[in-house]
């Protein structure tokens, strides 16, 4: 239960670290790339609300294709990609234990970034298949199927082969997401893309399958990363395991169906049992919230460093997105907020909001760590804070205050229909597109750093006699940075 | 929980339980749904749709058209119109009861109503007076009958008669239900708006017909060309603004027209058995002997 004691020698730690450093590095600078280019993607779609002609004789980059090109980017390279990097890392260290085929992870990797850039060409060329976050082409998910066997395979043989027998909290969550990644991505798009079941039970399947991604196996990656790094930022102990437990086991349990708001096209107990999944969810995410209240607790936000703010940022997104969803699942909200902008609201909070920042928190805590080259400019990183925080918090207040006036709008007959789009919707857009190119800003100086980072390491290697001898390079360059090290972490 | 085993055993039985309820229980309760005949048009529906319609459904995903437009109508209950079917024998008694059940007729109305039966009595009650204002004309000689209209705010708006229902997407493929409505929602789309060339025309640029419409414009579904010999009967009439370059014409390409076709062919035109209404086919007059619920 402890991860700020360890057993190990600093140099154990080297070499740990240093098992993972280039695949790690590639993960990593591959998933801040996606993430520009799904920041590129939503705000070309952003800005084609305010200018129908913008772009408009193009049918690759029409708004219907942006979007999920965008979603589909945002999630596979950014989100899932960098979700792979980060409990790969937290495996290692918990387990302290070395990679288990580096080579193998390396192969997988590429594998998964050639099927999200099929997937995405493909919905940009027409073929993607309507169903929200499962738009790829239906040939793309066996790629990436094979692509994660080998990832998720090598996390699951590193994880067996820990030499902490124990398991801390974060090592549930992130095993459970692990085996069910595969298990909704086969179902999913088996049933979905493959070979279709008909009618209105595709939205069913398609439910299941965005709940079971975002809220189990993005939001347990992300729970997973918050559990563990903010009691390490600030050096405490975890307040109680057994309200993890608690929590895993909720949201295991219902978080496969939450969210789905009840349309009148389906069965009412689609509705009303995603209602209660939804608050039982929530429920959870107060339980842990408490839990890490409790953990952290008056110290103060200085002392865990920029990390720290980070993980800060998403756990409170994490908490309000949870909330918010349990409560737009209500009756009655949920007949003002249907079909409007605040369901994108929900899922920029959830996706850029707590999980995005969660993985950005990490990479900027541990790339360092692991390729033992501090980040050559600090202040670079604050302003990526800042602008990421700052744009993620507009669009996210944008969508979900004009989602509301949107279905408000909506649901009186008295105002026309464009009377809706011209106070409810364009001026939230025009406001979002804002916090969009914020984004894109943050996203773009990222992938700047991060891929700075990659080739100095490289080089760094290169020059201490390539690749074969890169344990002794290690631990000759973290030299410095060890005292540190081993007395603030494990 | 703290040996691998354990763990791994939870997380499948967690995955189990998620599946069989959330997978395969919809798919049990509608999976083998199928069409089914409806008397008032007297076919089975849905039907699959045909011809170029087929295509517009493949445009219409590929242009991602679902991000902003849902195809579902919703609908928040139901009001009731009273006719007054058969006024019977006893007219100076039935007339009294008419103008009992709505006071504001006049003593001329109650009776014109009477003696032109069948004529609605009143419009847009709640089950409970059309139960009353049937316990009224009980043993009087006249019949009354409720037709049934949904409302809603989605119905108000004329986006579609009765709320959508599982049914109606049966034979879609994959089904694009939408769950944004930054434009109104297309189910009964083919009956508000049945102009072709309206949609020609909003399609290559919506602010041709739409004064600051959002909505994208889709040139790339048309081909500028230089005219021929003469100007092609399909040209789009483009005025202003969006008219082509002198001596060019714009026409639609056949992924167009079958958008066009496919837009044309989203009507919600009878009740289902989950969705009653009154049935209008042709003439108003025929209101009554179609969906009507007797109030007896
Ligand atoms: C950016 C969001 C957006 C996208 C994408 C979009 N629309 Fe629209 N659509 C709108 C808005 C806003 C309106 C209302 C203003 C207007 O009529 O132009 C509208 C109106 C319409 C109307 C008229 C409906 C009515 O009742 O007046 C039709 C038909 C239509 N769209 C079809 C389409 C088709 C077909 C596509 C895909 C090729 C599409 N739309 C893509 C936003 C969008």
């Amino acid at each position: 239960m402890d991860v700020t004691q360890s057993s190990k020698s600093p140099s154990d730690w080297t070499e740990i670290d240093s098992s993972y450093r280039f695949p790690t590095l590639f993960l990593a600078s591959k998933a801040v790339a996606w993430l520009l280019l799904g920041s590129i993607f939503s705000l070309i779609a952003s800005i084609k609300m305010h200018s129908p002609s913008f772009l408009a004789s193009c049918p690759w980059v029409t708004y219907g294709v942006m979007i999920p090109a965008a979603l589909n980017a945002v999630v596979y390279g950014f989100a899932l990609q960098g979700a792979f990097a980060a409990l790969l890392w937290i495996t290692m260290r918990l387990g302290q234990v070395k990679l288990v085929g580096p080579g193998y992870l390396f192969i997988g990797s590429a594998l998964w970034n050639i099927g999200v850039l099929l997937g995405v060409i493909g919905i940009m060329a027409g073929h993607g298949s309507g169903h929200t976050y499962l738009e790829m082409p239906g040939f793309v998910s066996p790629i990436l199927f094979a692509a994660y066997t080998l990832i998720g395979g090598i996390a699951l043989v590193t994880f067996h082969k820990r030499q902490v027998r124990e398991l801390y909290p974060s090592q549930w969550f992130i095993f459970a997401a692990l085996y069910w990644f595969p298990w909704i991505l086969t179902a999913g798009s088996y049933l979905l893309v493959m070979s279709p079941v008909r009618g209105v039970t595709q939205m069913i399947i398609g439910g299941w399958y965005a709940s079971g991604l975002n809220v189990i196996v993005l939001g347990f990656v992300g729970i997973a990363i918050i559990q563990y790094m903010l009691p390490k930022l600030t050096k405490r102990d975890l307040h109680n395991g057994y309200l993890s437990l608690f929590s895993f086991w909720i949201i295991m349990l219902f978080g496969g169906f939450t969210g789905l708001l009840p349309g009148q096209s389906l069965p009412s107990w689609v509705g009303s049992l995603s209602a209660v999944c939804s608050v039982f969810v929530a429920f959870a995410w107060l339980v842990l919230a408490y839990n890490i209240y409790r953990t952290i607790g008056g110290v103060s936000g200085k002392s865990g460093g920029l990390s720290y703010k980070f993980i800060y940022f998403s756990a409170a997104a994490g908490l309000l997105s949870a909330v918010l969803t349990a409560w737009a699942s209500r009756a009655s909200v949920a007949d003002v907020i249907q079909f409007t902008l605040f369901l994108p609201g929900l899922k920029w909070l959830h996706l850029y909001g707590f999980v995005g920042m969660g993985l950005l928190g990490c990479i900027h805590y541990f790339l360092p760590k692991i390729t033992g080259i501090e980040w050559s400019r600090p202040a670079q990183w604050t302003a990526i804070f800042w602008t990421y925080a700052i744009g993620t918090s507009l669009v996210g207040i944008a969508f979900l205050v004009g989602g509301w006036k949107h279905g408000k709008g909506l649901i009186d007959p008295e105002t026309p229909f464009m009377d809706v789009v011209r106070e409810g919707i364009a001026p939230f857009v025009r406001m979002s597109t804002v916090g969009e190119l914020l984004v894109f800003v943050a996203a773009a100086l990222l992938c700047w750093n991060v891929t700075t980072l990659f080739c100095r390491t490289y080089c760094s290697c290169l020059c201490l006699g390539g690749l074969s001898q890169n344990k002794a390079g290690t631990s000759s360059e973290t030299k410095k940075s060890q005292p540190k090290k081993s007395s603030k972490n494990k | 929980m703290n040996q691998g085993p354990l763990l791994f055993l939870s997380v499948l039985c967690a995955m189990a339980a998620s599946w069989m309820g959330f997978v395969l229980m919809p798919q049990v309760q509608l999976g083998n749904q199928s069409t089914r005949l409806v008397k008032e048009i007297g076919r089975h529906y849905p039907a699959e749709r045909g011809g170029i319609a087929v295509k517009g459904h493949d445009v219409y995903r590929a242009a991602g058209c679902v991000s902003c437009h849902t195809q579902q109508v919703r609908q928040s209950g139901f009001i009731f119109d009273i006719v007054l079917t058969d006024a019977g024998d006893f007219t100076d008694l039935v007339t009294s009861l008419v103008q009992q059940a709505n006071g504001d007729l006049s003593d001329q109305q109650a009776a014109d109503i009477v003696a032109n039966a069948p004529k609605t009595i009143l419009e847009g009650v709640s089950k409970q007076t059309v139960d009353s204002i049937a316990f009224l004309f009980k043993d009087s000689g006249g019949k009354v009958a409720a037709n049934i209209r949904p409302t809603g705010p989605d119905i108000d708006r004329g986006w579609g008669p009765r709320q959508t229902v599982g049914l109606d997407y049966l034979f879609d493929e994959p089904v694009l239900m939408g769950s944004q409505r930054i434009g109104p929602d297309l189910a009964d789309v083919g009956s508000r708006l049945a102009d072709r060339n309206w949609h020609l025309l909003h399609l290559y640029h919506p602010r041709t017909v739409v004064e600051k419409s959002i909505m994208p414009a889709y040139p790339y579904l048309f081909e500028t060309r230089e005219i021929g010999d003469s100007p092609s009967p399909d040209a789009l009439a483009l005025k202003g603004e969006f008219a082509p370059e002198e001596g060019m014409e714009v026409i639609p390409t056949p992924e167009a027209n079958a958008l066009v076709e496919y837009l044309l062919s989203l009507r919600i035109f009878h009740p289902v058995f989950e969705a009653p209404y009154i049935f209008t086919q042709a003439e108003p007059s025929e209101n009554i002997d179609s969906e009507m619920e007797p109030a007896e």
